[in-house]
């Protein structure tokens, strides 16, 4: 830093008794850094005074049959007298300088870290609402305080956390998950089956069950009764009804299938990011498209690292094109299993999976099964 | 080899460690890639591949590849590269 600051030359020396002349140099209180040999010369980096010093070592230089030759100058002095031999830029430099100031003390990018739970844009407005947009300044923000009373005002938030990277706001975000709906126990309720299916295991905490282990039951069927036979009374019937159901997805295979087919135009995309984030992005101009010939052009070397990323899309046209029976079948078993899972409640637990094709009238289906294990009752209050 | 001469009779009369006579040579090797020289005599020849120093107790040579001063005074030389070897030279050398 302190060799920067008053300059530096790198410099040759060429010779018979270059080693000579080296010796000499700490009696001349010359210090050199960065020796290496580069052929038949001796390459080394002093300072621009420890230079001046040595130019003055004539006799020294003559008897060693050393030449010297400067081979860069380095160092802000340099920088200044060029500097100075712009004027524009000399000029440029304090407004320059005050807009970097200015800069750095605001917000100008804000970013809603993954998963985002909560809209983007009411996000937003409760953080205008608190004063912080793009362009606002950061200086004398409490994120924290921001943070918690934003977390009060927007109901759909369980947490939100606030964190200023220089000029990046980051805010994270989780939604809250509604509680379960209140049901007051006092109430005479009975258990009913909401689906079909075969029953595999009943677990009754209050009331009485009315099926077993095995047994089929239908939509509707009563499963825990709030009615104690015995007891002669009515309660809320609690407990779970466990079952095992099947779901069927059945498609019918495909003849021809859809490829993209390019139709020879072609528009420039490009993407601009800065520090990672995404700052421009040109839209797909086509409906139907492929991204092709991505190249990395990102710039470094600047305050924050600029990534450009260019390409071309390419329009598509859906075309038809007739499929192979395996590629048929293929296709129609993958459907089947997508209908037959979408099928699914989110609590099933998956037992059992089958696929296969099958001949209908000279028409090939593929079918796909899928056994699960799933709670089936559903409390209803008694009318 | 040149015999070592400056540990003289003055020195262990008075128990002064052998560190602090200007004479003796400290070499400091870090790793296979750093050589500390401390009080050595100047620079003999120098070379990408092969550099002598002389030193109070005989010419140090220094081999290696890619050998460079990265800071050189009167008292110390610090050497980087890819060391090789580090001997001492006799005087069938």
């Amino acid at each position: 830093m302190w060799d920067f600051l008053c300059g530096y030359v790198v410099i040759s020396m060429r010779g018979s008794g270059i080693e000579r002349l080296l010796n000499a140099f700490p009696n001349a209180r010359i210090r050199a850094w960065d020796v290496v040999r580069r052929g038949g010369a001796l390459q080394l980096t002093m300072r621009m005074r420890d230079f001046r010093r040595l130019r003055k070592l004539y006799a020294l230089r003559r008897r060693c049959r050393c030449h010297i030759h400067i081979l860069q100058k380095r160092g802000l002095p340099v920088w200044w007298r060029r500097l100075a031999a712009h004027p524009a830029l000399l000029l440029g430099f304090p407004p320059a300088l005050a807009a970097l100031v200015f800069l750095s003390t605001r917000v100008l990018f804000i970013g809603f870290t993954e998963p985002v739970s909560a809209e983007p844009a009411l996000l937003r407005e409760a953080l205008r609402a608190e004063g912080i947009a793009e362009w606002g300044t950061w200086v004398g923000v409490d994120y924290d305080a921001v943070a918690a009373r934003i977390h009060t005002a927007v109901e759909e938030l369980a947490y939100i956390h606030i964190d200023r990277e220089g000029v990046f706001l980051r805010v994270e975000t989780r939604a809250r998950i509604p509680a379960p709906e209140f049901l007051d126990q006092s109430v005479i309720c009975d258990i009913y089956a909401r689906a079909d299916g075969l029953v595999t295991e009943v677990s009754v905490l209050r009331g009485e069950a009315r099926v077993e282990v095995g047994q089929w039951v239908s939509k509707g069927d009563i499963l825990i009764s709030g009615w104690m036979t015995k007891a002669q009374y009515n309660t809320h019937a609690m407990g779970t009804v466990t079952a095992s159901r099947r779901y069927v997805g059945r498609v019918q295979a495909p003849i021809a299938g859809q490829t993209l087919i390019e139709t020879g135009r072609a528009k420039r995309y490009g993407r601009v990011t800065i520090a990672g984030m995404k700052v421009w992005e040109s839209g797909p101009p086509f409906p139907w498209y492929t991204l092709s010939d991505l190249r990395d052009k990102s710039l470094t070397g600047f305050l924050l690292p600029i990534g450009l990323l260019t390409g071309l899309y390419y329009e598509c046209v859906p075309t038809d094109v007739p499929l192979t029976r395996e590629e048929s079948v293929s296709q129609a078993l993958a459907r089947a299993e997508a209908m037959a899972l979408h099928m699914l409640p989110e609590d099933a637990v998956i037992l059992l999976k089958d696929a296969y094709t099958r001949e209908e009238g000279g028409v090939l289906f593929a079918y796909c099964v899928i056994t699960t294990e799933e709670e089936i009752g559903e409390t209803r209050v008694r009318e | 080899m040149k015999k070592d001469k400056q540990a003289g009779p003055l020195l262990q009369l008075l128990e002064v460690p052998r560190e602090l006579d200007p004479y003796v040579p400290r070499i400091t090797l870090l790793g296979r890639s750093e050589l500390l020289l401390e009080n050595h005599g100047g620079i003999l020849s120098y070379r990408e591949d092969c550099a002598r120093f002389f030193t109070g107790v005989g010419t140090l040579r220094v081999e290696g590849a890619d050998l460079r001063l990265r800071q050189m005074n009167a008292e110390s030389l610090f050497i980087a590269g890819a060391l090789h070897s580090i001997s001492f030279e006799t005087e069938d050398n």
